[in-house]
């Protein structure tokens, strides 16, 4: 018997080859797919971000000039301004779950119940809860009314049309949909820490907060950067179901998130360009923000 | 430094399971108090009872007389360190030690002093800006030690600390632990499954069993005199012969052996659970009927210094089953299994257990009488 490993044979090598053409076959169907949804549109945007584009009829290339008009243009300040503001959500949208999975994990009875109650907006889409909240919210509906009923009027308020409460009032929104899949991940994340490791710091002084900050985000953060990145998306990229069912942008263009802005000037405007080229500051913005949280988590570790 | 009292401490477990039942213990200022059992017994939860980890469901636990049965871990002064280490393994040894000092807001040049001193105390200056995934068994050991001692604490409470090392390291580290509480003298509950262990490291032991104490004693006295036959089976390497027993006009009879019960211990009869130590039966050449029984070995263990032959003394009543005795020789008589041995009883030494509750039986007075446990008041 000789120790020498056999050499490839024509048959080796042809069974290889059927499997790396059997693995293709198994991804073409995912990558087709993406192709014709996200990558293909994304990238006709991009070159239609360069033309004044009249879907249907002959369009002008106009170079940079969608961009150069965007970013002169008042309401996209306003809409970025908007956009960063939301970005408020974000500790909100990272500690509320993370601090009710911490509470559920260390002292709540019966803690499955509590988790199905926070999971329940989780499963309705955001459409369905902003109609829901719609009529909440409404200077006439059910919040204004228990406000009135229990004898605190003045704290009554036009909560969706009032250009000072619109954008907490939407982030609020934002970060308690959220709040019932974060909790459903931090849980189980948290299952996986040692429980020895809070009873140490219990021990060793450290407050039910300093636990949180000390023990339970680094003992998961890789859970933790996994739901700000979902965070990050949802607000620059998912803003728009909410925004378009509740306020449609307004009072004015108050509640207008850059993506709910892409389809007011493509649909309500019919300035596809500027869409496109909009559409395209987003993505790119999207990328860089990414980016730099990639840099910063290295940074930290 | 404190003293710590348990008042009929008891802790039944949702489900009815009794985990610790009314225990009354004190635990003088700086003594080192072990508590042994099989696993089960209660002894993590009296520990994490003390801790506040966990409420008791009756009784009271005092630190320096103050009642903190509802006071919260961190005030109550006290560093534990766990089976498990519990290091923080995304913080360096450093962050480790300081820990505690961290998050009770004490200065920089607090915590780097007091975190110095420590990783002196236990040669781990080199170890410092490691993460604990880079330490080996003994070295987190210390780390683990090591943040219970830079605080300072008025106690230390210590759950199986050395139960993940190896054999070796696990008697260096006994050594170590006994010269650091001579050192730092302070209060120290340590809680083990280990009897060798307890032995050596208890100013005072507690054995529990089924979260009722069983004896509480320096190790000294609970050799010589333990409260009932669990302690006595449980206490000592190898643990003592325990074997139902007859008494009767002044003979003793087990298995199939009988020896006369020396002067002191006459007067007793009827059923008893005998116990004879390995170390109180010793080869002879010349049996005496009364004092000596011939058997058989079936195993020996050669251990160096001693050797241990394990041996069958028959069933004691009909109904029981065989009875494996050891007995403890010099190590350098060369005995085969299979050989036919006799063995010399030291009657002075033999203890007796009242048959149906297993509770010592004292002599000194006209008949023998049952021992009650001694209470762990100091």
């Amino acid at each position: 018997m000789s120790d020498v490993a056999p050499a490839p044979t024509p048959a080796h090598a042809r069974s290889r080859r059927a499997a790396t053409i059997l693995e293709l076959g198994f991804l073409l169907p995912v990558l087709a797919l993406s192709v014709a949804v996200v990558i293909l549109p994304a990238a006709i945007s991009i070159v239609r971000s360069l033309y004044d584009w009249h879907p249907g009829y002959e369009s002008q290339y106009v170079g940079l000039d969608n961009y150069t008009t965007l970013l002169d243009d008042k309401v996209f300040h306003q809409v970025v301004k908007n956009q960063a503001v939301l970005l408020i959500a974000l500790p909100f949208w990272v500690v509320l779950p993370l601090a009710l999975a911490l509470l559920l994990y260390k002292q709540v009875p019966a803690p499955g119940l509590f988790r199905t109650i926070f999971f329940l907006p989780a499963v309705m889409s955001s459409a369905v809860l902003g109609i829901l909240f719609r009529s909440i919210l409404s200077v006439d509906g059910p919040l204004n009314g228990i406000l009135r009923t229990i004898g605190l009027d003045s704290l009554t308020r036009s909560w969706l049309s009032d250009p000072a409460l619109v954008k907490p009032v939407i982030i609020a929104l934002i970060v308690w949909a959220g709040l019932g899949t974060g909790v459903v991940i931090f849980s189980a994340a948290l299952s996986g820490v040692d429980h020895e490791l809070f009873e140490a710091a219990e021990v060793d002084g450290a407050s039910w907060w300093q636990q949180l900050w000390t023990v339970a985000i680094p003992s998961i953060r890789h859970v933790v950067y996994l739901w700000l990145y979902l965070g990050a998306v949802t607000i620059f990229l998912f803003s728009f179901g909410w925004v378009y069912v509740l306020t449609r942008g307004g009072p004015g263009y108050a509640s207008a998130t850059v993506d709910f802005d892409v389809y007011r000037r493509a649909f309500g405007r019919g300035e596809f360009g500027m869409a496109a080229a909009e559409a395209v500051v987003l993505l790119v913005t999207f990328i860089v923000v990414v980016g730099i949280a990639r840099v910063v988590r290295r940074w930290l570790a | 430094m404190s003293a710590i009292s348990l008042v009929g401490l008891g802790r039944t477990f949702p489900g009815g399971v009794n985990a610790l039942n009314a225990l009354d213990l004190d635990i003088a200022d700086g003594e080192f108090l072990v508590i042994v059992g099989p696993s089960g017994c209660g002894k993590s939860t009296l520990l994490r009872l003390v801790a506040g980890l966990e409420r008791p469901s009756t009784g009271a636990v005092l630190i320096d007389g103050k009642d903190v049965t509802n006071v919260s871990p961190r005030d109550r002064d006290i560093a534990m360190v766990f089976q498990s280490y519990a290091l923080y393994p995304y913080m360096t040894v450093r962050e480790n030690l300081g820990f505690g000092l961290r998050v009770r807001k004490r200065s920089k040049a607090t915590i780097k002093e007091h975190v110095a001193h420590a990783a002196k105390l236990l040669d781990i200056e080199d170890l410092l800006d490691r993460k604990p995934a880079a330490l080996s068994g003994g070295q987190r050991q210390r780390v683990a030690m090591g943040r219970a001692i830079v605080r300072e604490p008025s106690a230390y409470l210590l759950d199986e600390p050395l139960s993940n090392l190896d054999a070796q390291l696990r008697v260096s580290m006994r050594t170590e632990l006994a010269r650091l509480h001579q050192r730092l003298g302070v209060t120290t509950l340590y809680v083990t499954h280990d009897q060798t262990e307890a032995m050596t490291l208890g100013q005072r032991v507690v054995v529990l069993n089924k979260g009722q104490l069983q004896q509480c004693a320096t190790p000294q006295e609970m050799y010589e005199h333990p409260a009932n036959t669990f302690v006595a089976g449980f206490v000592g390497s190898p643990p003592m012969n325990l074997v139902k027993a007859r008494a009767t006009d002044d003979i003793i009879q087990f298995g199939e052996h009988r020896i006369a019960l020396p002067t002191a211990h006459r007067g007793l009869s009827g059923p008893v659970t005998l116990g004879i130590r390995p170390t109180a039966l010793m080869l002879t050449e010349r049996p005496d009927p009364a004092t000596t029984i011939s058997v058989q070995v079936e195993v020996v263990e050669h251990l160096g210094l001693d050797t241990n032959l394990i041996f069958n003394v028959g069933a004691a009543l009909p109904g029981f089953g065989d009875r494996l005795f050891i007995a403890r020789i010099p190590g350098n008589r060369s005995i085969g299994p299979g050989a036919s041995v006799h063995l010399m009883v030291d009657a002075d030494d033999l203890l007796y257990f009242d048959a149906e509750s297993g509770v010592s039986l004292r002599f000194g007075g006209e008949r023998p009488r049952i021992e009650r446990v001694a209470g762990c008041r100091t």
